[in-house]
């Protein structure tokens, strides 16, 4: 196997070049664990056979170079087989989130219609069941909705005709719209990603790298920081269907013991998830001590729950060095700055007021706790902005641009969105944050975008939620989501306007009426309902609220 | 399995998996009453999976919106087996 990798020759152009060069490698593959934690084991050569397979039945269907086809799986052989026979095809996949539990199915058809038409996809792939379920809803032209059993007989061996610069795959990215942005790209791009993060943990005569992970490869960090690296690589992967960690988190630390993984991501949630969930009991036998890289990203990095994380599983062997906290966007590819592979975590206090655009931040014993995400990764740039574009000094805050060769195209057909992030090659990407002793620190978002329990929620639809309550002032509210020193994981503050007119027991019964509508329609707790007078959530002088300002204000005391 | 017995093992996943406080019963919601967020609704479903070694189609879990929906079509599912 050393041989294979030493002498590997030029780099794969496209991800069927990767497949096939991963094909060779006769110990590299994918295993599959189910819910009931029993494992199959795909070598990358049955999974490009099946590939080879499926892509000429997609072509007999009528799928040409270039077409968009939407798939949505549960992690799975299914997964695997769509997504590479797609890529075989020469075609484009954009994986989509399966509906969630339990009721609830229509306003998922229509977001997920939508998504395929902002696409302009052809085909929709989905598993049996659901495609059957899907079919009267959402049914791209002209191809429709059909599963793999369903698609028609076709010739073995149809080769992408792909080279780098064509589109690979498309990812949904969530901005502060209730339509996340398609974000487009490049053979070139996902490999050059795929290529930058395996060598940041190069193998070594101790250890030889195996990765683990449950996050969805619907989602940037699933699909390319795991698959696609493990791809590049070739290497092994362990893939657990992410409801199955929902259910049962010790099924993530059992399966890195068991197969011995030294590389699993995850995002903040989840390590709190595992401190709050996993039981003694669940961990009999278990060795956590093969885990190198515990990447953290994706969501604002809490300090204190990678010490909480280091400090409950120290016992099973766990080196709270691996915890290593990143930055990243699917706009990016994925990885931005990483901080120190096999190094402790850094995190810093700085003084509340320091931490405002434009300001100069200082380190103070009683600020808020902010990790470092460390430094530009190989052949990426950091700058940090004003809000007129101007490069600012180090350690003032500003918006965080970045620079570097696995940058997205752009969004697929959104000439303008695209152009208010992409500018002269560097990519707006939306946070805020500045950089102190030659490290990155995220202080806040722009775009307002909330994140809890591994879940994206646009502001927009948790505030609509609530002004659906009665007595609740139209217009009249402000979702945010912040970090407090405190808690594990985001907290989400929503304020509320009372209504003019209101009665009092109205009033009294808003914060329980606002909670129980957001969760009926966004399916999300909120932590905190803070109602004010009619008038006192501030505005831009178009109307819309600002959610940030709401919330800096709020903590100054100065609301209501 | 008598469709009080699954409401029984219902209500002990939900406690025991789940590490619900609040009183379950036949007639609660899972979302409203209940309060159970898309993360939790997916444990859910599968603890149910696990425990009854059933799947659940799309099409059932759409009416499911009580804890007694969910027991029904569990024995129902448990009956075609």
């Amino acid at each position: 196997m050393t041989i294979a990798r030493t002498t590997r020759t030029e780099a794969a152009e496209t991800l069927a070049d990767a497949l096939e060069r991963a094909a060779l490698e006769p110990t590299a593959g994918v295993r599959l664990l189910d819910r009931r934690e029993r494992a199959i084991w795909l070598p990358w050569s049955e999974i490009l056979d099946r590939a080879r397979e499926v892509a000429g039945c997609l072509a007999a269907l009528g799928v040409e170079p270039g077409d968009r086809i939407g798939l949505i799986y549960a992690t799975g052989r299914e997964l695997l087989e769509a997504l590479f026979g797609t890529v075989l095809a020469g075609a484009v996949p954009a994986g989509l989130a399966p509906p969630p539990r339990f009721g609830r199915l229509n306003g998922f058809g229509a977001r997920t219609s939508a998504m395929l038409e902002s696409v302009d996809a052809r085909l929709l792939l989905a598993e049996g069941r659901l495609a059957r379920r899907l079919r009267e809803t959402v049914s791209p032209r002209p191809l429709g909705c059909t599963t793999l059993d369903d698609l028609p007989v076709g010739r073995v061996g149809v080769s992408a005709p792909a080279d780098g610069d064509s589109l690979a795959v498309i990812q949904f990215s969530s901005g502060t719209t209730l339509e996340p942005k398609p974000v487009a790209l490049s053979h070139a791009s996902v490999l050059a990603q795929a290529r930058l993060l395996n060598s940041l943990w190069p193998d070594s005569v101790e250890v030889e790298h195996r990765g683990l992970s449950w996050l969805p490869l619907y989602h940037d960090m699933g699909l390319i920081g795991c698959l696609f690296v493990a791809l590049e690589r070739p290497g092994e992967l362990t893939l657990i269907p992410p409801d199955v960690f929902a259910a049962r988190p010790a099924v993530w630390l059992r399966a890195i013991s068991r197969y011995g993984a030294t590389v699993s991501p995850a995002t903040n949630f989840a390590y709190a998830y595992c401190v709050e969930q996993v039981a003694d009991r669940d961990l009999d036998g278990v060795d956590l001590s093969s885990w190198r890289v515990a990447l953290n990203g994706a969501e604002p990095v809490s300090a204190d729950v990678m010490r909480r994380f280091g400090e409950r599983f120290g016992r099973w062997g766990f080196e709270a060095s691996a915890l290593t906290p990143v930055y990243g966007l699917a706009e990016a590819s994925l990885a931005v700055t990483f901080s120190q592979v096999s190094e402790p975590f850094v995190s810093r206090r700085f003084a509340r007021d320091s931490l405002g655009v434009g300001e100069r931040v200082r380190e103070a014993t009683d600020g808020r706790e902010l990790v470092s995400v460390g430094r530009a990764v190989p052949g990426f740039r950091v700058a940090i902005r004003a809000d007129d574009h101007s490069e600012v000094q180090d350690g003032v805050v500003g918006r965080i641009w970045t620079r570097g060769p696995t940058l997205m195209e752009g969004y697929l057909g959104q000439r303008l969105a695209t152009s208010q992030v992409l500018r002269d090659g560097w990519l707006d990407t939306g946070d805020l944050g500045f950089v102190h002793r030659e490290e990155l620190y995220i202080c806040g978002r722009l775009k307002d975008l909330i994140i809890v329990r591994g879940a994206n929620h646009s502001p927009v639809e948790i505030e609509q939620a609530a002004e659906s309550v009665q007595g609740v002032h139209i217009g009249g509210a402000a979702a945010v989501g912040y970090l407090s020193a405190t808690a594990d994981r985001e907290q989400v503050l929503l304020f509320v306007e009372r209504a003019r007119g209101a009665s009092a027991e109205q009033i009294e019964a808003l914060p329980e009426a606002c909670r129980q509508a957001v969760l009926a329609r966004a399916g999300l707790e909120v932590d905190t309902v803070v109602i004010l007078p009619p008038e006192s959530i501030p505005r831009t002088s178009s109307g819309k609220v600002r959610r940030s300002e709401t919330l800096r204000r709020h903590r100054l005391r100065e609301l209501g | 399995m008598t469709v009080d017995e699954i409401l029984a093992q219902v209500r002990e996943l939900a406690r025991e998996r789940l590490g619900l406080s609040v009183e379950v019963r036949a007639e609660s919601r899972l979302i409203e009453d209940l309060g159970l967020d898309s993360l939790r609704l997916q444990a859910l479903a599968v603890e149910v999976e696990n425990h009854y070694r059933i799947c659940l189609d799309p099409e059932d879990e759409e009416a499911i919106l009580t804890v007694s929906d969910l027991v029904q079509t569990i024995a129902r599912k448990l009956n075609q087996k």
